[in-house]
């Protein structure tokens, strides 16, 4: 795998299935049963829908490092200007940030389409399951970039719509990378990526860490969420 | 000398790089390339002509993305029709300025991708994007091109309505070219013998690969391209991968080691070849040196009866095909109710079952007398095509149904059916001509079915000329030699059996309509399926059959094994041993589930399987509505309250809701025939919003508490809501919405709904909603989660009646 570099190419990562491992109470979680009683009829069909999905996955992701330079009321990063306050916190002291989209594919998409179809049930815990095998695939990005930039402390992921943060920024964000050509991530004209099991962010890179360690369940002051750990 | 005759000739050089062309002319990111046309245009006839001196005969012009998504001509941007001239003009004048390099210089429009993803996945319609490509081509025309170039397509879909486009707006010469990955796959999953079937079909004179992967990888997968093409191939690959070195972006596979691995591509069947990305005039000049004197191999027609879905081929005339059957009202009851309710997700599920069935494509026949048959054709054609990824048989004698939905398929469709009259053949096969796909004709023509098998022979023997006529190969035919019943005439099978080896000698393809043998005999499977077995001893290709008769898959695995198509017979076993498995192992649940608690309890643990098997139990000694409010309403309850009580959670939920569905169809069948449905409610994710998952969960269990759910999808727009609304004059809407973004567009519709059908409530629901919002923006009602919906509902249908 080549480095990545400050203003270079952008980089297509894949992961094979059989890399990442889907946490199971991370998709319970997504179907409101993180404090439910164990159902086996409910666990079949999640172990069934995992399996399914994973025939199908197709984990990529682009990625470019691009310069950060704090201007009037946002921050520069050289091909696109992202206004507002909150990603400008995240990015505080972080002379450079990866831009990164990533993906579990269109066939998962389709899967989807298709269980609709016969089963709602089946939709619904697959549309779980890919919620939790995408934001599994971005934390192991996230520790590969840790790793690459040894001695660097990499921030939180932030995404369009967080915050104060445009969606509107996602049509550059995705052009930078070529994300529709690189890994088949379109827009919508409502700035909704397809698939639907996609993740764009900015990821800091700077020389101190963020003083918000916590990024779990008890960081959040909702305690009536149903997704609550 | 014209490119056509040139092709015959020898290697067809093609440019390099455009886009990394230009960066390292000082290109800015975000800068948009084609605007050069107009504000550099020295900087883009310098670059063309140094790829004519290098030795290409065709430059493609800078017009990658030139379509009215960035050119709108608005707000001081340049339009379509500027940008696409001025680059025309720009290679023109590079192609006459060019000193050395080819005698014969050509200029392509160069046609790319629109950046969008067309619908069903995204928000594109077909129709919107044939328009906007056509913009390009009429343009590019106008300006005198010589050719076009379709190039860098990832999905098959946005190629078929480019090459639409360019058909229907020009006479030029067409070249055709996708991304595939390494596994040989297009991002939205054709392989490449799909796409050629496609291309080849729609009249494509060049088809290829550019793009994405170096010239090793393109190499790997040009024997694919080699077997299946019966035109020339086109490869343009990148400079390998790029990567930064001292801040500039480099790629990885030098000119001369581009130029080599050329070579091998010229030697092994690429004829139009050139560079993508990362490649200069350099490159080229060296590629050219590299394959002088090599004389491509020439273009072999590949005698393949091939169709295609929107990811792969079924070729006839290997093992025999299975067309599934089941989605025909012809003698079903349910199915015409289903038809005239437009109720698509039922032709969809049968679409689904017949696939898990192991069918290899899907007839289908969805016209009734009172419905407009060419709306519900397309509609059900594009649906099944978002779920399921068979090729389809399209199957209607209505000629402007044929051709609406041969125009929007996406693929190479089967086309059922022409016949040996002029009446006929002049309707179908124009169709042919222009969207490609492959017939079943049947032999019979104005004067009826000849009783004998010559009588058959003679009128196919005069659809393949006609054909020929229209330019539609032998290959594309597949002759239906008409099964009749053996009850009313018992010689009936062997003038069927008989005809099948003289079609076989014309060169053409055979499939049959099994079933009709056996019409208006008992036990008709057992005759089915040996007729089947017989037809395929001489020679059969194709049956459309049902998938769901088991003594036909018995014949089929069967076949297979015995014919040597079954390698150790493996696939045989699997069959034999699973249909022991599953018989026993559902028997046994089923027995589990009666001794515990019967069809309430199936229902209430979500045994689909089991609860229609108890049901079906059931309804032999009881009334369906007793059935039904007896055992399968009560169920539903204990599940929803438990539900609202929290004891049960979402999944359970819904899959109890499965099995109460599959229980009621059971009892549905019981039912004497009819058009009376529940009260009806309009479900929709508003505009703008794809997120259909809620919408759904709530549509499932409206629909088992009785309601006739008019699903209009995702992402629909506020006037289309209210149009159903009004013509169908339903007084509860549900809207559903889950992002912040898209809940103005909720707002919207209630207020157009306000407006056009006052009276008519609305119910709101996802997940960024509260009351509060729900409030905000007008709604009647707020629903939490879909119970609430699915009481609110009852309490309004209640009060109306009332």
């Amino acid at each position: 795998m080549t480095k990545l570099e400050l203003n270079g190419p952008v980089q297509i990562i894949e992961y094979k299935p059989q890399q990442i491992n889907v946490p199971l109470q991370s998709i319970r979680r997504y179907l409101g049963l993180a404090r439910a009683q164990l159902d086996d009829a409910v666990e079949e069909m999640i172990q069934e829908c995992l399996a399914e999905f994973l025939q199908a996955v197709q984990f990529k992701a682009c990625c470019r490092l691009l310069p950060v330079e704090m201007r009037g009321g946002g921050l520069d990063l050289g091909a696109f200007f992202a206004p507002g306050k909150g990603l400008a916190k995240n990015l505080a002291g972080c002379p450079q940030a990866i831009v990164f989209v990533a993906t579990t594919g269109m066939a998962n998409e389709l899967q989807r389409k298709r269980a609709a179809v016969a089963s709602p049930a089946k939709a619904l815990v697959l549309d779980a399951v890919g919620t939790a095998a995408i934001e599994q695939f971005c934390d192991l990005l996230g520790q590969q970039w840790a790793a690459e930039f040894e001695g660097l402390y990499l921030r939180p992921r932030f995404s369009p719509g967080y915050g104060d943060l445009p969606l509107a920024l996602q049509t550059p964000l995705l052009e930078v990378l070529g994300a529709q050509k690189n890994i088949g991530v379109a827009l919508t004209d409502s700035l909704l990526m397809i698939p639907q099991k996609s993740v764009s962010a900015i990821v800091g890179v700077g020389r101190v860490g963020c003083t918000e360690r916590r990024t779990d369940c008890s960081a959040c002051a909702k305690a009536d969420c149903a997704f609550r750990l | 000398m014209d490119i056509q005759a040139l092709l015959k000739q020898g290697l067809l050089y093609l440019d390099g790089g455009t886009g990394t062309s230009l960066q390292a002319r000082g290109l800015q990111p975000g800068e948009l390339p084609e605007t050069w046309n107009l504000t550099k245009p020295q900087e883009i006839v310098a670059l063309h002509r140094a790829y004519y001196e290098a030795g290409s005969h065709i430059v493609c012009t800078n017009t990658f993305g030139a379509n009215r998504l960035k050119f709108d001509g608005k707000d001081g941007r340049f339009s379509v029709q500027q940008v696409v001239t001025a680059a025309v003009n720009c290679a023109k004048q590079a192609a006459q300025q060019a000193q050395g390099g080819q005698a014969q210089r050509f200029v392509a429009l160069d046609i790319g991708p629109l950046g969008k993803l067309l619908a069903p996945l995204g928000d594109v319609k077909f129709e919107t994007a044939v328009e906007l490509f056509a913009e390009v081509v009429r343009a590019g025309a106008a300006a005198g091109a010589d050719l076009v170039l379709v190039e860098t397509m990832n999905d098959c879909y946005e190629t078929k309505a480019a090459v639409l486009a360019v058909k229907e707006n020009c006479n030029l010469p067409l070249f055709v070219s996708n991304v595939y990955d390494e596994g040989g796959k297009l991002m939205s999953g054709a392989n490449p013998e799909a796409m050629v079937a496609m291309l080849e079909g729609l009249g494509a004179d060049v088809i290829g690969i550019n793009c994405s992967l170096g010239p090793d990888r393109m190499l790997d997968l040009l024997p694919r391209f080699v077997a299946a093409a019966s035109v020339p191939i086109l490869v343009k690959p990148n400079a390998g991968l790029p990567r930064a070195e001292n801040g500039k972006t480099v790629y990885d596979v030098d000119a001369d080691q581009f130029a080599d691995t050329m070579r091998s591509i010229a030697h092994q069947g690429g004829a139009v070849i050139g560079g993508c990305c990362g490649t200069t005039p350099a490159y080229i000049a060296a590629l050219v040196q590299a394959t002088a004197g090599i004389v491509p191999q020439p273009a072999t027609p590949k005698k393949r009866t091939v169709i295609s879905s929107y990811t792969h081929v079924v070729t006839f005339g290997g093992a025999p095909v299975l067309i599934g059957e089941r989605i025909n009202p012809t003698g079903k009851k349910r199915f015409k109710e289903a038809l005239r309710q437009h109720d698509i997700a039922y032709v969809l599920n049968e679409g689904v079952s017949q696939q898990e069935k192991g069918v290899h494509l899907l007839d289908v026949n969805v016209g009734l007398p009172e419905i407009d048959e060419q709306e519900m054709l397309v509609s059900c054609v594009y649906e099944l095509q978002s779920v399921c990824d068979l090729p389809l048989q399209l199957d209607t004698s209505n000629t402007a149904a044929m051709a609406a939905a041969m125009r929007i398929y996406n693929g190479k469709p089967m086309i059922n059916s022409v016949n040996g009259s002029a009446e006929s053949m002049d309707a179908i096969f124009p169709l042919v001509q222009k969207y490609g796909g492959v017939v079943v004709c049947l032999t019979l023509d104005e004067s009826g079915i000849p009783d004998s098998a010559q009588g058959r022979f003679a009128i196919a023997q005069r659809i393949v000329r006609r054909a020929a006529e229209y330019g539609i190969e032998v290959d594309d035919l597949i002759f239906d030699p008409l099964a009749m019943t053996i009850s009313s005439d018992n010689h009936a099978a062997q003038v069927t059996l008989d005809t099948i080896p003289l079609i076989k000698k014309l060169g053409a393809k055979c499939s049959l309509g099994v079933s009709n043998i056996s019409f208006g005999l008992p036990n008709r499977d057992f005759i089915t399926a040996t007729f089947f077995t017989m037809a395929l001893m001489r020679g059969l290709d194709a049956a459309i059959m049902n998938p769901y008769a088991d003594e036909m898959q018995k014949a089929y695995h069967s076949y297979m094994a015995l014919a040597g198509l079954d390698e150790n017979c493996g696939q045989y076993i699997a069959y034999a041993q699973g249909i022991t498995a599953t018989q026993t192992s559902a028997a046994m649940q089923a027995t589990a589930v009666v001794q515990a608690d019967g069809l309430q309890g199936a229902i209430i643990r979500g045994l689909t399987q089991q609860a229609a098997q108890l049901a079906a139990e059931e309804l032999k000694t009881q009334l369906p509505l007793d059935v039904i409010n007896q055992q399968i309403v009560p169920a539903l309850d204990v599940v929803g309250r438990g539900f609202e009580a929290k004891t049960v959670f979402l999944p359970q939920l819904l899959m109890s809701a499965e099995a109460a569905k599959a229980a009621f169809e059971q009892a549905r069948h019981k039912m004497p025939a009819t058009d009376e449905v529940g009260p009806a409610v309009i479900l929709a994710t508003v505009k703008g919003d794809i997120h259909d998952i809620g919408k759904n969960i709530v549509k499932a269990l409206l629909e088992n508490y009785g309601y006739r759910v008019i699903d209009l999808g995702r992402d629909v727009p506020p006037e289309v809501i209210v149009k159903a609304a009004v013509e169908q004059n339903v007084i509860l809407v549900g809207l559903s919405a889950l992002m912040t973004t898209t809940v103005p567009a909720m707002q919207e519709t209630i207020q157009l709904l306000r407006k056009e059908k006052p009276g008519c409530l609305v119910m709101v629901g996802g997940a960024v909603l509260t009351q509060e919002y729900a409030d905000m923006i007008g709604a009647d009602f707020y629903g939490k989660n879909a119970m609430e919906s699915v009481r609110y509902a009852e309490q309004v249908f209640t009060r109306s009646a009332q």
